[in-house]
């Protein structure tokens, strides 16, 4: 049978579980704040960004990537990775494309990967995947969604501002006269004037 | 892998519904929808493509009420049958608690499946799961069809060639009627909350 404690040692176990509990309640406090700064961090980014386990569970995410991917609260709420897919699946252009590329990636824990988003509503998103480790330990992956729908359109149109350019610079240099429109024509004119353009030497 | 909230007394687990492309899969998650509308906790989703086929997967959520004490949601999912998708397959099984695998009695779709079956066999084991271990329930669809003269397997070969390692527990069905579609689910939900309540240590 167990020997009956002496008061000074109950009052010894007493101190040691009094200070045990003012570590914890420091160690509440540390992660606590250590929660709030990096939930502060991930609202604050303008990507959409979600966290999902091996397990396909949505560990957390970011108001911006619900609000970019327009996923309903109930969805969110699930925190199902599938549901998730699955409703985005439904709003881009090449469904089973998006699909077989996410399923490639799980199927190579350690991948990183980028890749460009079209929807039907002509949105463009780039997307990034990243695993997530614990030490060495593959336990999930940081998906990261950015709009460059603005950025595409800039990029587009710029490029056929230079396809307008070369096609009338070919014009002038074959000596034919051009019938581009004036935006065209100044272009030209500024090639040469400030940056000094010279046609290639002809072949 | 279901998700088990002690402080609240809730349990969600993920029930999938696998098999070869046009066995049925998804015409038991609309006549169990149909059939037992009072658990049914929201619409049913499927996301297809254009041809009416599953692309990603169908999902039906259901709420059984308390068992044990806990509030258990069940989440029933198909994968897409065509071979083409396997890799979204492997990602609809990702934490799945239980499975139904719905075989089709119909002589053409013998080899698709038992393609079908090695499928889940390989998929389970890269998530360090046993098709011997998990819950698993074999459903013989398409019975009705013998009925009507089509060339349909006999149940003896279909429990020689499917269960014949595995055996497991099996039901023919007809889920167009919806025969056995209840029962199937019944089956794999006991076993799914069997195990649960072993590796939760759940309802001890």
């Amino acid at each position: 049978m167990a020997e009956k404690p002496t008061y000074d040692q109950l009052a010894r176990r007493v101190q040691e579980l009094e200070k045990e509990s003012l570590k914890r309640e420091e160690a509440e406090d540390r992660c606590e704040k250590a929660v709030s700064i990096l939930q502060a961090t991930l609202e604050s980014i303008a990507d959409g960004i979600v966290v999902v386990n091996r397990h396909g569970r949505v560990e957390c995410f970011n108001q911006r990537f619900q609000d970019l991917c327009q996923i309903p609260e109930s969805i969110m709420a699930a925190q199902d990775e599938n549901r998730i897919l699955g409703h985005m699946v439904e709003q881009i252009k090449n469904p089973e494309t998006f699909l077989q590329k996410v399923g490639d990636i799980y199927n190579q824990p350690d991948a990183e990967d980028h890749d460009i988003i079209e929807f039907k509503d002509g949105r463009i998103f780039e997307r990034h995947s990243l695993p997530r480790r614990i030490g060495k330990t593959y336990v999930g992956r940081v998906w990261r969604f950015r709009d460059i729908t603005a950025s595409k359109r800039a990029e587009k149109d710029l490029q056929e501002r230079f396809v307008t350019l070369r096609k009338a610079l070919d014009e002038i240099q074959n000596g034919r006269g051009t019938a581009y429109d004036p935006d065209a024509v100044d272009a030209c004119i500024s090639l040469f004037n400030t940056d000094h353009f010279k046609f290639r030497p002809a072949l | 892998m279901a998700t088990y909230n002690p402080k609240k007394k809730e349990i969600d687990c993920k029930i999938v519904y696998y098999g070869a492309a046009l066995s049925g899969k998804t015409t038991n998650l609309i006549r169990l929808h149909e059939a037992f509308p009072k658990y049914v906790t929201a619409d049913m989703v499927s996301i297809e493509t254009k041809g009416d086929r599953t692309l990603f997967f169908d999902f039906l959520p259901m709420g059984l009420g308390k068992i044990k004490g806990c509030e258990v949601r069940l989440h029933l999912y198909t994968v897409p049958g065509h071979a083409k998708y396997l890799s979204t397959r492997k990602m609809v099984l990702r934490g799945v608690d239980g499975l139904v695998f719905v075989a089709d009695s119909m002589e053409v779709q013998r080899k698709n499946n038992m393609e079908s079956l090695r499928d889940l066999q390989q998929n389970l084991k890269e998530y360090d799961l046993s098709i011997y271990k998990i819950p698993l329930v074999l459903q013989y669809n398409k019975r009705d069809l013998a009925t009507g003269g089509a060339s349909v397997m006999s149940l003896d070969q279909m429990e020689k060639e499917l269960n014949g390692q595995l055996k497991i527990p099996s039901f023919p069905a007809s889920a167009i009627r919806g025969e056995a579609i209840g029962a199937t689910l019944k089956k794999c939900l006991k076993l799914t909350l069997q195990s649960l309540q072993k590796d939760l240590n759940w309802g001890a």
